[in-house]
């Protein structure tokens, strides 16, 4: 009953001869809270593509909760809990804020198939969906089209959308990404108060998330992992200030905030 | 003070209030004023149905097809084959007429429905094409050229005689048509309807929060493709015949210029539009065919053109224009 | 043996015959669809346009035949510069409907112009007699219409080729079907050489028009009746891929002919059975898909 809640062990990818993502080992315990850093082009989101679904490995396996999911296609891997958000927005732009998260929340409780009764009959779905709406500071747009909103809020969208799906494993791809630094401490709130129940990995180039957010992390640079622990040890050690931070980026790392 | 449903989905916004009722009396009033065109009244009722079918895939999933003449066309085959092999039991044939059609989009659309843009339109294309050729060689079966005709049918509930005057076929098709209505207008405003909205704004994301795709669209274009069958079944106990028209490509064109007359993104985009054209074509029915054919085009250049979103756009700007206007001389 | 020869000669002839001028029509489509993803259901009208003005010129002002087709192909290229730039640039960033819709309309109007201005019917042939006269081949009486249009074919081909690999015209071209944005990036202005690509294409489309009468005859509804052969080669060629655009054209003209030429009853088919089983097969998860 205690086995991980996601486990990737030795998952490689290949484009070509090109190798993005190489024998990358990494174990999230329940209730994880881990940050995935590295600079640009470490493979980051390909490894988050690999997690979900959306791209096949090459080989290595993942297994969520203890059952190997290396095959299982992207939608499955969303009912059996495996939920990811996306660095760029990927919404339904005509549809309202209320009626994006409703289509998930009705996705993942089978409700989407019902084609008797209103959509404004479903009490207990709207129910979930005011909640995730009022949670996120999204209730008074909530009939607005996603289209016209702020894009720091259409980022909250996006990660309704996620909570709406009730992950058990959760992949933010840099939910902060493009988000107006007035409304990051917002977005930085939801995540905090998503309960100990979700475990939680997050790709983030802003350190101060980074350092608020992560109880353990794992650096990866060239498609490897070069280290992984407890934020402190990780950021002493020389090897990421040498290959991650570099000469230049020493100096920001000392002053709080990394480049990515 | 009541929370507009349209919120929750915008395919709630009809709700049965002054505009709805008005509507439906409308075909009621066309019995009355014009007792003597009955038969062409109920051939505008079966093209607005088949207009509506249409209008709920296109609408609503975003499927543009340009072969959905191949449902009415079964339809009103299968029904006509039936009264011809002595089954003249009209309401279950007209039941089986749309059967067939949604048999037919069962078995191709787990196929045809993982396509979209041009190929999409290329192989609905090609197989109503197919389906024109094959009824126009199996004239043993079809007819071919000469059609099917003589059709009979019993009395509707064994009481209503289906008489020159075209009385029952007329009520007869206002029946299935409002029946008809009543489902599609409750499908796009549950769960469902908002899920098939979802695929059409963002197919791949609909997919990333698990929704079952394919198996979401194939569900509405079955139903849309029993719609058509049935508009087509009702075609033939109309007129008594059957001729390779009801297969034609033109049929499937003509019933997006239909819809787009009548407004796109609403269900009464295709009763009205559907209604309209063939009311339009009939005016001008003493027109050389291509001169229609020129205003038509003309029609679509402009329409597009201008963003206009046909009849029903045109209703909205003008409601919200004076609802607007009353809200600024209410105190 | 000798029927099978002859059999086999008539399907090559009248098949690649046959291609060479679908290649024709459809050629600028492949480009411009590679080119900007537009859906454009009125290209056929281009093609009836200039077959049209070839005969009117012939029959009319007894322009020479020859002289006729440069004419026709050289004045529907400029017709259409003005059409991309005043109508079809409006639509490259609309919905697919929209551009369905409004590309549909354009061939609705050329059809009800075209009966305005030439009648229902048929227009008679005006290819000069030379072309009817035929040739041994084979065992085999071919007409020399046949060999002139393989000819005409088989040099539009070897110019686009020169076209595209030379110039820098046919490079950006390249550059822009390959990935429109990164060629903006570069320097390319992809707006300009759209609107060329799009000129050249109706042009060659027109040259069809013209050169194709004896199989694909004049008649109003010409935008309409062959829209179908069009698009099977647009659908299955892939966007922008001219090789196997000419490739597709022979291979659907051989198909139809040896389909009709066999089974004369339901030859006509065997070609949308084709296409049908090929795009389908094209689709992921797929019975019909190949495994790779």
């Amino acid at each position: 009953m205690t086995e991980p809640a996601l486990v990737v062990r030795s998952l490689c990818k290949n484009y070509g001869g090109f190798a993005v993502t190489r024998n990358v080992d990494l174990e999230l315990p329940r209730g994880a809270r881990h940050a995935l850093i590295g600079p640009n082009g470490a493979g980051k989101t390909t490894l988050v593509g690999l997690i979900s679904g959306a791209i096949a490995a090459n080989s290595g396996t993942i297994e969520l909760f203890g059952r190997d999911i290396t095959t299982v296609s992207a939608a499955q891997r969303v009912k059996q809990g495996l939920v990811r958000t996306f660095q760029v927005n990927s919404l339904f732009p005509h549809l309202s804020v209320f009626q994006n998260i409703f289509l998930a929340c009705s996705e993942a409780r089978g409700t989407s198939q019902r084609m008797l009764g209103r959509t404004s009959g479903q009490k207990p779905i709207i129910g979930q969906v005011e909640a995730i709406l009022d949670m996120l500071g999204l209730s008074a747009d909530a009939g607005r089209p996603v289209a016209t909103i702020a894009y720091g809020r259409q980022r909250l969208v996006e990660l309704g959308i996620a909570l709406a799906l009730e992950p058990r494993v959760l992949l933010l791809d840099e939910p902060a990404a493009g988000v107006p630094s007035v409304e990051v401490p917002l977005l930085i709130h939801a995540i905090d108060r998503l309960g100990e129940d979700i475990t939680i990995l997050l790709i983030e180039h802003d350190m101060q998330i980074v350092q608020r957010f992560a109880r353990t992390m794992t650096v990866l640079a060239e498609g490897q992992v070069i280290a992984s622990g407890a934020p402190d040890v990780v950021m002493a050690s020389e090897q990421v200030r040498s290959v991650y931070l570099g000469k230049s980026g020493h100096q920001r790392f000392e002053s709080g905030k990394a480049h990515a | 003070m009541s929370v507009d449903r349209a919120f929750y989905n915008a395919a709630e916004r009809n709700r049965f209030g002054l505009l709805e009722i008005l509507f439906w009396l409308c075909p009621i009033a066309a019995f009355f004023l014009f007792p003597t065109s009955l038969s062409f009244a109920t051939h505008v009722l079966i093209m607005a149905l088949f207009a509506m079918s249409l209008g709920l895939i296109l609408s609503f999933a975003g499927i543009v097809t340009l072969g959905h003449a191949a449902f009415f066309g079964l339809g009103a085959y299968v029904t006509a084959l039936l009264s011809l092999a002595g089954y003249q039991e009209p309401i279950t044939a007209t039941f089986l007429g749309g059967a067939a059609a949604a048999v037919l989009a069962l078995v191709i659309g787990p196929l045809l429905l993982r396509l979209t843009g041009l190929p999409l339109m290329m192989v609905t294309l090609a197989l109503g094409a197919v389906m024109f050729e094959a009824a126009n060689k199996l004239g043993w079966l079809t007819g071919g050229e000469n059609g099917l005709g003589d059709l009979r049918y019993q009395p509707v509930f064994g009481i209503f005689r289906w008489s020159i005057y075209g009385q029952t076929a007329y009520f007869y098709t206002l029946a299935w048509l409002f029946v008809l209505f009543l489902l599609t207008r409750s499908l796009v405003a549950s769960p469902f309807g908002l899920a098939l909205q979802g695929i059409r704004e963002n197919p791949l994301r609909m997919n990333l929060i698990g929704a079952p795709v394919t198996g979401h669209l194939v569900r509405v274009y079955t139903i849309s493709a029993f719609i058509a069958g049935i508009a087509g079944a009702l075609s033939a106990q109309a007129t008594g015949f059957v001729g390779l028209d009801v297969l034609s490509v033109d049929l499937s064109i003509n019933a997006l210029v239909m819809l787009v007359l009548g407004g796109v993104g609403n269900i009464y985009g295709g009763l009205v539009g559907g209604a309209l054209y063939i009311v339009l074509r009939n005016l001008a029915s003493d027109w050389n065919p291509y001169h229609w054919m020129f205003v038509i085009g003309a029609f679509l250049v402009v329409v597009v053109l201008l963003g206009q979103n046909g009849v029903i756009g045109i209703v909205e700007r003008l409601t919200s224009l004076i609802s607007g206007q009353r809200k600024e001389t209410s105190p | 043996m000798d029927y099978l020869v002859s059999s086999l000669t008539f399907i090559a002839i009248y098949g690649v015959s046959y291609g060479m001028v679908i290649f024709l029509i459809s050629i600028g489509l492949v480009i411009t669809m590679g080119l900007m993803r537009v859906i454009n259901l009125a290209h056929g009208a281009f093609a009836a346009i200039g077959g049209y003005l070839c005969t009117a010129l012939v029959s009319s002002y007894k322009l020479n035949f020859y002289l006729a087709v440069v004419v026709a192909t050289l004045s529907v290229a400029v017709l259409s510069l003005i059409v991309e730039r005043g109508i079809y640039r409006q639509i490259y960033r609309k919905s697919e409907l929209d551009q369905v819709l409004l590309t549909i309309g354009l061939a609705f109007i050329t059809v009800a112009s075209l009966n305005f201005l030439f009648g229902p019917n048929v227009v008679p042939s005006q290819l000069p007699a030379t072309l009817s006269g035929t040739v041994e081949l084979l065992g085999r009486d071919v007409q020399m219409y046949r060999l002139f249009v393989v000819a005409v074919g088989l040099a539009v081909v070897v110019a686009l080729w020169a076209i595209f690999n030379w110039t820098m015209f046919g490079a950006g071209l390249r550059a822009a079907v390959d990935n429109p944005s990164m060629a903006q990036a570069a320097g390319i202005d992809v707006s300009r050489l759209f609107t060329l690509a799009f000129a050249l294409g109706s042009g060659l489309a027109a040259l069809g028009g013209a050169v194709g009468y004896g199989m694909l005859p004049l008649e109003p509804l010409y935008p309409f009746k062959y829209l179908i052969i069009i698009m099977i080669v647009v659908a299955l060629s892939g966007f922008g891929n001219m090789r196997s655009a000419a490739a597709i054209s022979i291979a659907v003209g051989v198909v139809d002919t040896a389909g009709r030429y066999f089974f004369p009853t339901y030859g006509a088919f065997i070609i949308y059975v084709f296409v049908i089983l090929y795009l389908l097969a094209q689709i992921e998860g797929s019975p019909l898909r190949r495994k790779s």
